[in-house]
């Protein structure tokens, strides 16, 4: 078992760092650089190019090293001092730009998971059961839509929705007031009240994902014989569905985290670019257009972090929830 | 003890139905569970149609993509009658005159239809010159109006062109992207997949580990970097190519694991076995044995993977990182809804979206159609 | 009969299908006295499954069921069990408390994810004793009695850490946890290696003894048969074509579908150079059939005109011995006496 855990961590180790080189190199790679884009910016806008400014922001940066040192430049004192280097574009360090966005993504992301879960289970469970009924054909076809509308249209109709219907601009995680404010229990709070849509609009195709799988599996799993042994034992239909085809289907709904992960960060970038969220998603998009290496690849790598961490922790539930996994993994 | 004979009775009963046997090759049986999905048969019927209209978009648009009509910022669709201000029925749909006044304190334009004028709707106008799939140069459009009348299906963008031509050669452009996309994709993933499924060991370890790590990262971001490297510079056509690139990059990793799941239940199984036992080469055996196994399996998964790569493109073109205007796709048209308050005012603007969603659920449909006729022990 | 423990009637499942009306279990009629062992035989599909599912309420619920299936309990009134509530109380009672089943495979029949115990405990729980110590106690015996080693420790272990012999012995000692008066058991040795399936049946055998219960044993397996039953009713098509003894089953086989079966047994120690016999044909697919004996098309003493347009009704042959087919002409006086008393026959 210890021996498993070791060689996950590894792995994800392994994992973070080839993110972390590809997503460097990635990033790089488009000819020209920032100071380039940087100094077609003020030609564009009529400055004065100051090319010794211009040199001292690349060696400053160290644009001017190949890119391995550039790259060992960034890593280094990441991994030493918790250091992600300078933010071009900004003009600031990376870390304290990101950090509260990170935080919020992370926020969203988690607040997705618990409400495409939350929705999804009842909905499957009533669907599987009551198959072909008109509810389970009508969650089917909401099920459809959802999964076939992106993203960042559901939040366009829904903020269309909102303006015609209530008059309000949605949009932005916190009320004017707070906007600069500090955290405070206030603040949170405020931010909750805030949540439902952006969580609504981002959990909307991984529910109706969802939903399709867990169906599909319950109804599988109420075909299996251990229903069959169990309702020859006398036991109450509601009893036995619960304590055996849903547990057995959750078993591939919490591996799907790992895939449900990646979807809902990935969603959670639109979906924020269309609502004006602060979180990664924007600034994200912001710093790749600029060649804002260290923010960008930063970024990139965080989001990634969150992905495989949150992976592994699915894992670990599986292995407690499935004792055929824990006995195949302890050997 | 009965006086009659058993076949007394029987003689009345209506002869037996003549049992009918027919054989089927897997093909055909296939055919014959698809079609009896109608919905799936529907949407095939209904996607081969999309197709055609999207090849001869330009013959089917009755303006051309870059037609300004100034007079006509942001005009509501125009809508179509057949019964005259009189109350007599028409049996030829016609459009009014649209007349438009600027609002002065809201600076909006205000369109209204003018019943003195009405113009018919014809067949084979003579419009914006073409060339039809590349080579037919031409000026007939399927469907118009004779000027000065204007007839906008789908209402008009902030520069005054027609979005349902818009909307037309938009389709072309994410449609096929996504079949490009695909292709890529597909190669991409029978040639990984394939080298895990048939050598394992090693080499399936590895490309096991690069699915997973790929399939562990969040798409879109990787998107947006990937679609960061198509330089700015490129012709429409380059970036058209390099976004279906950057899509097939992430994408085919769900179609390796398929094709390496299928390999390898697949040369378990006895008649694999046998085959080898009789004396069949590895090629025979593979494109013999293993491939139309697992044939069905890649339509269907093919089929639902266009709609992932639909979605993708319009995602990133939604962003400004994918097509780039002029260039149309149905992701760059709804860069125009992308500020709320037009989008409140002109609601059509939304309607490219209504369109993916429509295509993405018809080949939804169609997948889940061919899976379940593609499974021979699911009846139907 | 006082001592008739189950009085099946004129049983029907059929299932509506997408391809036309599946009758799988199409009027058939047996009864079971207490501590008696039953077997039904019949090729796989031929309806056996569906019937025992049909008797515990356990078939799909878009299957129609009719006909009686009176079961007559140790204490109370008998109950006709083909008109409960399929999900109500008394049919929940039922199961497990008054009629256990044990299937096929014991590899699908346990949950995979809970434990031996967990599973066993439920069941006395529902029926027998709300302690948990209790039920446990129980359990244990049990376990101990179908000849588990070390059953306390068992009892915490999951199916996939025992062998297929022991998780069937497991699934024998769930059944027999709530000292039901009748045991189903739907082929239970089927998926067992040969030596297994002999302790297995050995141990079925000795608990029958112990606990005094009937035995309805489905099997396809004619040797089975052999050694566990004494009365066999043979299944073809959804319906009962044989029902005898077990020696006069073996000897005297009256329907031709039985005979051949019973021809196509291979023999120890008989030289011969003949291929094995078989059944000319296949199973003809039982939907929409048409008309007449099911086993026509494969029959070699069949009657074209009287046996593919009618179907022969099961009727007394021999003493304690009857079968449905044309050869004996009770069965063409029978068909021919209800079609004078003006009702007609029902199963065209």
């Amino acid at each position: 078992m210890l021996n498993y855990l070791l060689r996950r961590l590894l792995y994800m180790a392994i994992v973070l760092f080839l993110v972390s080189v590809l997503s460097f190199y990635i990033i790089n790679l488009p000819p020209g650089s920032w100071i380039q884009n940087y100094e077609s910016e003020l030609e564009a806008s009529g400055d004065i190019v100051d090319q010794e400014e211009l040199e001292f922001l690349r060696v400053r940066y160290g644009l001017d090293l190949p890119l391995h040192e550039q790259y060992i430049r960034w890593v280094l004192p990441m991994i030493t001092k918790g250091d992600f280097g300078q933010s071009f574009e900004w003009g600031q360090p990376v870390w304290p730009l990101i950090e509260e966005r990170l935080f919020l993504t992370m926020t969203i992301s988690i607040a997705s998971i618990i409400f495409v879960y939350v929705v999804s289970v009842p909905i499957a469970l009533y669907s599987a059961i009551n198959q072909y009924s008109i509810g389970d054909y009508f969650f089917s076809f909401m099920g459809l839509i959802g999964l076939a509308t992106p993203n960042f249209l559901i939040a366009l109709v829904f903020m269309i929705i909102m303006l015609r219907v209530f008059g309000v601009t949605p949009g932005g995680l916190f009320s004017p007031e707070y906007l600069r404010e500090a955290w405070s229990l206030a603040k949170f709070w405020d931010m909750l009240t805030h949540l439902p849509v952006p969580v609504i609009v981002i959990g909307t195709a991984g529910t109706a994902g969802l939903i399709r799988i867990l169906r599909a599996q319950l109804l599988d799993e109420f075909q299996k014989q251990y229903v069959l042994t169990a309702r020859s034992k006398g036991l109450r239909e509601r009893f036995l569905i619960i304590k055996y085809p849903l547990r057995m289907a959750f078993n591939p709904i919490v591996s799907g985290i790992g895939s449900l992960l990646p979807q809902i960060v990935s969603g959670s970038a639109i979906v924020s670019i269309v609502l004006g969220l602060p979180t990664t998603g924007p600034l994200l998009l912001r710093s790749l257009i600029a060649q804002d290496t260290y923010a960008a690849a930063s970024m990139l790598l965080m989001l990634s972090v969150l992905t495989v961490l949150g992976v592994f922790l699915s894992d670990l539930l599986l292995m407690w929830l499935d004792p055929r996994i824990r006995y195949e993994r302890a050997n | 003890m009965s006086p009659l004979s058993p076949l007394s009775t029987v003689a009345e009963l209506p002869p037996p139905d003549e049992l009918r046997y027919e054989i089927l090759s897997q093909r055909q049986l296939i055919w014959r569970k698809f079609k009896r999905h109608r919905v799936a048969y529907f949407c095939m019927i209904f996607l081969i149609f999309f197709y055609i209209l999207a090849v001869f978009a330009e013959l089917f648009a009755p303006y051309g993509p870059f037609e300004r009509y100034t007079d006509y910022l942001y005009a509501p669709p125009t809508p179509i009658h057949f019964i005259d201000e009189n109350g007599v029925f028409n049996p030829r749909p016609f459009v009014y005159k649209i007349t438009s006044e600027l609002d002065l304190n809201t600076f909006q334009r205000a369109y209204a239809e003018d019943s003195s004028e009405k113009y018919f709707l014809q067949f084979f106008v003579k419009g914006e010159p073409y060339r039809l799939l590349g080579f037919i140069d031409t000026d007939i459009h399927l469907f118009g109006v004779a000027e000065p009348g204007v007839f906008f299906p789908s209402g008009t963008d902030g520069l005054g062109r027609d979005l349902f031509s818009r909307m037309l050669l938009g389709a072309r452009t994410s449609l096929f992207v996504g079949l490009m996309g695909l292709a890529v994709g597909f190669v991409l993933g029978l040639f990984f997949g394939g080298l895990s499924g048939y050598y394992g060991g090693g080499i399936d370890m590895l490309i096991q580990r690069l699915i997973e790590f790929l399939q562990s990262l969040p798409t879109l971001p990787l998107w947006m970097a990937l679609a960061a490297l198509v330089p700015p510079e490129w012709t429409p056509i380059q970036v058209y190519f390099g976004i279906s690139l950057v899509l097939a990059i992430v994408g085919w990793t769900g179609l390796a694991r398929v094709v390496r799941g299928k390999l390898i239940s697949l040369r378990e199984e006895d008649y694999v076995l046998a085959a080898k036992l009789s004396g069949l080469s590895e090629r025979a055996i593979i494109t013999r044995h293993l491939l139309p196994g697992f044939l069905s399996y890649l339509i269907v998964h093919l089929t639902l993977a266009i709609p992932h790569m639909i979605l993708g493109e319009t995602a990133l073109s939604f962003l400004g990182l994918g097509i780039q205007p002029p260039a149309v796709s149905l992701g760059t048209l709804l860069q125009d809804s992308q500020n709320v308050q037009t989008v409140t005012i002109n609601p059509w603007l939304l309607l490219p979206g209504g369109l993916v969603v429509i295509i993405v659920i018809a080949f939804n449909f169609l997948g889940d159609g061919l899976r379940d006729a593609a499974d021979p022990y699911k009846h139907l | 009969m006082a001592d008739v423990l189950l009085d099946v009637q004129d049983l029907k499942a059929h299932l509506p299908l997408e391809e036309g009306l599946l009758k799988a279990v199409d009027g058939i009629s047996f009864s079971i006295r207490r501590g008696e062992t039953i077997g039904l035989v019949g090729e796989s599909g031929c309806g056996k499954s569906m019937a025992v599912r049909s008797i515990m309420r356990l078939a799909p619920n878009f299957a129609k069921l009719s006909g009686n299936v009176i079961y007559h309990p140790q204490a109370g009134d008998p109950v006709d069990i083909a008109q409960l509530d399929a999900h109500g109380e008394r049919i929940r009672d039922i199961r497990g408390g008054e009629i256990a089943m044990i299937f096929q495979e014991p590899m699908t029949s346990f949950s995979p994810l809970h434990t031996i115990g967990n599973q066993i405990t439920e069941a006395i729980r529902v029926h027998r004793t709300q302690d948990r110590k209790e039920a446990r106690k129980i359990a244990i015996d049990l376990l101990g009695r179908v000849g588990m080693s070390n059953p306390s420790q068992r009892m915490s272990e999951h199916p996939h850490q025992l062998s297929g012999g022991m998780r069937q012995r497991a699934m024998i000692a769930m059944a027999l946890s709530c000292e039901p008066s009748l045991l189903i058991a739907d082929e239970p040795t089927t998926a067992l290696d040969v030596t297994v399936q002999a302790q297995v049946l050995q141990l079925m055998r000795d608990l029958q003894d112990e606990f005094g219960m009937s035995i309805l044993y489905i099997t396809h397996d004619l040797g089975v048969i052999a050694r566990m039953v004494q009365h066999v009713a043979v299944m073809y098509l959804g319906k009962i074509v044989e029902f005898t003894d077990v020696d006069s089953l073996f000897y005297q086989a009256k329907h031709p579908y039985t005979a051949a079966l019973i021809k196509s047994i291979p023999k120890i120690g008989k030289k011969s150079r003949r291929r094995l016999e078989s059944i000319q044909g296949a199973v003809p697919v039982p939907i929409n059939r048409p008309p007449g004996c099911g086993f026509f098309p494969r029959c070699s003493v069949a009657m074209p005109g009287l046996c593919d347009r009618v179907d022969p009704p099961l009727v007394q042959v021999a003493p304690d011995h009857a079968a449905a087919c044309f050869v004996y002409p009770e069965a063409a006086e029978a068909v021919n006496r209800s079609e004078l008393e003006g009702q007609g026959n029902g199963r065209q």
